[in-house]
């Protein structure tokens, strides 16, 4: 992880960790991992958390999310990195091992 | 249907724990000052329903400031995330079981909340509770209690609890509570049913992230809420009757099967006695087949005698043991019953504070109490 605690590694595949258990209400999504305690996720963060599905990459998710709001790439990038950084040391998210590569 | 006189509630939380049921009247033409708002809210969290509130608050039947619409959130928020600590130690619980060839069934709250409710949210809970096999429910207990995990009070003798007892509650330094049960009640009606049944036939299974928790099919939760609410709490939560009233409308209930097997394990009047309890309470219209039945059944001699002993204003955990003795079939089950109550081990009589002279003079009023029915 980032001094700053943001993942830094562009080129890795984020995904909801399998054991995840959630719940969602009309403002917030509560989602419980590895983690002694449950994250409670609100507003971009709950963007963030659905567009991992299919695991995406930092680039992937920062386009995604840039093509929905409108606010610049840099704050978006800086809003994701933070976010991942959160949902990773809650057990909730975690990097897919790299695809095996070819002869 | 006749109406079981119950200790009068207030208005509002039975309003809230009926919201969205079809039927059901505005809970209330204006907004609660703080102090009667706070009331209702202490209430919801108790009887495990601040979904509910908040879903009233946002439909419009309980109109609301935006301050308590916040705390009524946060209370929401709060049982959500107990639900997720319980359901992630259920999770672990249930490998565990599995892993060991254990044979369960997960009961009540994330059973219930995955289906019967129209969003698991609604549904909060504050234990869990386990239906495991009798054969093996020594070996369960073990399973669960090699790590930090403790059974909370003794057994009277040694085995009573996996050939008698409703079952145990196993809590870890977490303080969360897994209530292991080898049958679904104390008393009379814990002894004539049969939870092998339940567990012959084929579960549901949830996903808690990634593991599959075996369950039991809507017919088999709704019999098992029927004789929570009947032969449970004198009081029932609230979210024990809205379970109710959420099962009794699925049109996927196997009313034959579920009248069926409440005859063999001569428990229909538990059903009548769950759906009476519920009408009486919960102000919104309960209709359906099951309801038409109930109303016409007349429990018969055995059911009435022992209906008393949980429906009574002065219920005791002691009748119902005591009237348990009666239903037990054999000589020899009743001998070990007796002995295991009369004669419990010196460690058990320590954690209750008596003694053996005490605890048979007890037990004779109980036995001479329940026997005059």
């Amino acid at each position: 992880m980032h001094p700053e605690g943001r993942p830094e590694a562009r080129d890795v595949r984020w995904a909801h960790k399998p054991s995840t258990i959630v719940r969602r209400t009309a403002r917030a999504l509560i989602a419980i991992g590895d983690a002694p305690d449950p994250v409670v996720l609100r507003g971009s963060a709950i963007v963030v958390w659905d567009a991992l599905v299919p695991p995406r990459t930092i680039d992937d998710l920062v386009a995604m999310l840039e093509a929905t709001f409108s606010e610049n790439r840099s704050e978006i990038d800086s809003d994701v990195g933070t976010t991942l950084a959160t949902l990773v040391a809650a057990g909730v998210v975690e990097p897919l091992p790299a695809p095996a590569q070819g002869p | 249907m006749t109406a079981i006189i119950v200790e009068q509630r207030p208005a509002p939380i039975a309003a809230v724990a009926a919201h969205g049921l079809a039927g059901t009247a505005p809970i209330s033409g204006r907004t609660f000052a703080d102090p009667d708002f706070d009331a209702l809210l202490d209430s919801v969290r108790d009887h495990r329903i601040p979904g509910l509130l908040v879903a009233a608050i946002e439909s419009g039947r309980l109109p609301a400031t935006e301050q308590q619409l916040a705390r009524a959130n946060g209370a929401h928020e709060a049982a959500l995330a107990a639900d997720l600590l319980l359901e992630r130690a259920l999770a672990s619980a249930s490998r565990l079981l599995a892993d060991s060839a254990i044979e369960h069934r997960a009961l009540k709250g994330p059973a219930v909340a995955r289906l019967a409710y129209a969003e698991i949210a609604l549904r909060s809970f504050g234990d869990i509770d386990l239906l495991i096999d009798a054969t093996r429910f020594a070996d369960a207990v073990a399973v669960l209690t090699a790590g930090d995990r403790r059974v909370r009070q003794a057994e009277p003798r040694p085995g009573f609890v996996a050939r008698f007892g409703k079952g145990v509650c196993v809590v870890g330094a977490d303080t969360l509570e897994l209530d292991l049960h080898r049958t679904l009640a104390e008393g009379p009606f814990g002894q004539t049913l049969q939870p092998a049944d339940v567990l012959r036939d084929p579960a549901v299974t949830i996903d808690l992230g990634d593991t599959q928790v075996p369950v039991p099919d809507r017919s088999w939760l709704f019999l098992h809420a029927c004789y929570h609410v009947a032969l449970g709490s004198f009081l029932p939560r609230w979210s024990s009757l809205r379970d109710i009233a959420e099962l009794v409308r699925r049109p996927d209930l196997d009313i034959d099967r579920i009248v069926g097997v409440a005859q063999r394990w001569r428990g229909r009047a538990v059903i009548k006695t769950a759906l009476e309890v519920t009408a009486s309470n919960l102000p919104a219209p309960l209709e359906g087949p099951l309801i038409d039945w109930a109303t016409a059944y007349q429990p018969d001699a055995f059911e009435q005698r022992a209906l008393r002993v949980y429906r009574s204003a002065d219920r005791s955990y002691g009748a119902q043991v005591a009237a348990g003795l009666f239903a037990l079939r054999g000589v020899r089950n009743r001998a070990a019953y007796l002995r295991a109550m009369l004669l419990p081990s010196r460690s058990y009589l320590r954690a209750h504070d008596t003694s053996y002279w005490r605890r048979l003079r007890r037990g004779v009023a109980l036995v001479r109490q329940s026997r005059r029915g």
